[in-house]
């Protein structure tokens, strides 16, 4: 954990800190699982949708790696880019460090289904979703550790 | 009483119109990219996809200039930037930062295993082919073959670095680009594409 990395973001005001709540952190790693499970499940019919809940999946898992910690992000704009921040900053070193690398370009993609007409094809789903699950499995070990 | 025409009306560039042409920012762009080496206006026709004579006509333009300058090896004319300039390292970084996608996505793309081709299409390839408007924010890729989806995100990712422009990459596989089943790989499809690599 690159703890002057998250400092920096709480002292720019992209973080904010908050009382640590492992009952909401659970509640968010339990829909980040699903998210993943039902992006599995809509990846022929619906991609571009698929691609939101798999990106989701990761951004949730995140968020509550967060709240477990006593960090949320901070309600501006950026929100998003400050999570994916605090994930390579936190988490940066892990066993899922590569598929972290890849959460900008995740939310990229994840912004192109949301808002241009964009949609990934089944490989590019399940390539990505390998990476947002990896990114779930590891908050879900950490947070059951603790 | 004669009437003099001074030149034959070429499209201006819709990419970045301060160019005579969107002939002479092609050419200008494939020379600063690969300008490791000298071409002859043959290499470079057939590399541009631009008529000979139109070449040669832009490159005595550009030497006279001082852009470009040339020299003979044997019978050959060769021609490569002229670094003395003092706005050589300026201009290079303005045609890469225009015209450079094509080329530089190429050459990161061209090493990586299943991919059969690929184009850019949206914006990018709207203003390279005339349209005006604003420069795009973005370079939309279209690889079609079966490559690893993270090798094609990490080319798209070190051109990046290289373009100072986002390169958002979609992957089809052959039979999926042959016959879409989504309409928006139908649109694409409908669009004019810069090839980057031909099948």
């Amino acid at each position: 954990m690159n703890q002057e990395a998250i400092d920096r973001l709480v002292a720019s005001g992209r973080l904010a800190i908050v009382p640590t709540n492992p009952d909401r952190a659970r509640v968010l790693l339990a829909q980040a699982r699903k998210h993943l499970e039902s992006a599995d499940a809509i990846s022929a019919s619906d991609p571009s949708l698929a691609y939101v809940a798999l990106y989701d999946a990761a951004r949730k898992a995140i968020l509550a790696h967060m709240l477990a910690h006593g960090y949320r992000e901070a309600a501006r704009p950026g929100a998003h880019q400050a999570v994916i921040e605090y994930a390579l900053a936190a988490l940066g070193d892990s066993a899922a460090a590569e598929a972290l690398a890849r959460l900008n370009r995740l939310g990229r993609n994840r912004n192109r289904s949301e808002y241009e007409s964009w949609e990934p094809s089944p490989k590019a789903i399940k390539s990505d979703l390998k990476h947002a699950s990896e990114i779930v499995t590891l908050v879900e070990t950490l947070l059951t550790a603790q | 009483m004669s009437v003099i025409i001074h030149s034959v009306s070429e499209p201006t560039s819709g990419l970045l119109p301060i160019f005579r042409s969107d002939n002479q920012l092609r050419l200008l762009a494939y020379i600063f990219i690969h300008g490791d080496r000298s071409h002859t206006p043959a290499e470079l026709s057939r590399a541009t996809g631009i008529a000979q004579p139109t070449v040669s006509r832009e490159v005595d333009r550009l030497v006279k200039a001082g852009v470009l300058t040339a020299y003979r090896r044997g019978r050959a004319r060769m021609v490569e930037p002229n670094r003395h300039v003092a706005y050589s390292s300026d201009l290079n970084s303005l045609l890469i930062k225009v015209a450079g996608p094509p080329a530089i996505l190429a050459d990161l793309l061209r090493p990586i295993a299943g991919v059969e081709a690929a184009y850019i299409y949206g914006s990018w390839a709207r203003r390279y082919f005339g349209e005006q408007g604003e420069y795009p924010h973005d370079v939309d890729l279209l690889v079609i073959g079966e490559p690893s989806i993270d090798a094609v995100y990490d080319a798209a990712s070190q051109a990046e670095g290289q373009l100072g422009l986002e390169v958002n990459p979609t992957i089809v596989s052959r039979d999926e680009w042959k016959q879409p089943q989504s309409v928006f790989l139908e649109t694409v499809k409908r669009d004019r594409l810069v090839p980057v690599i031909e099948p």
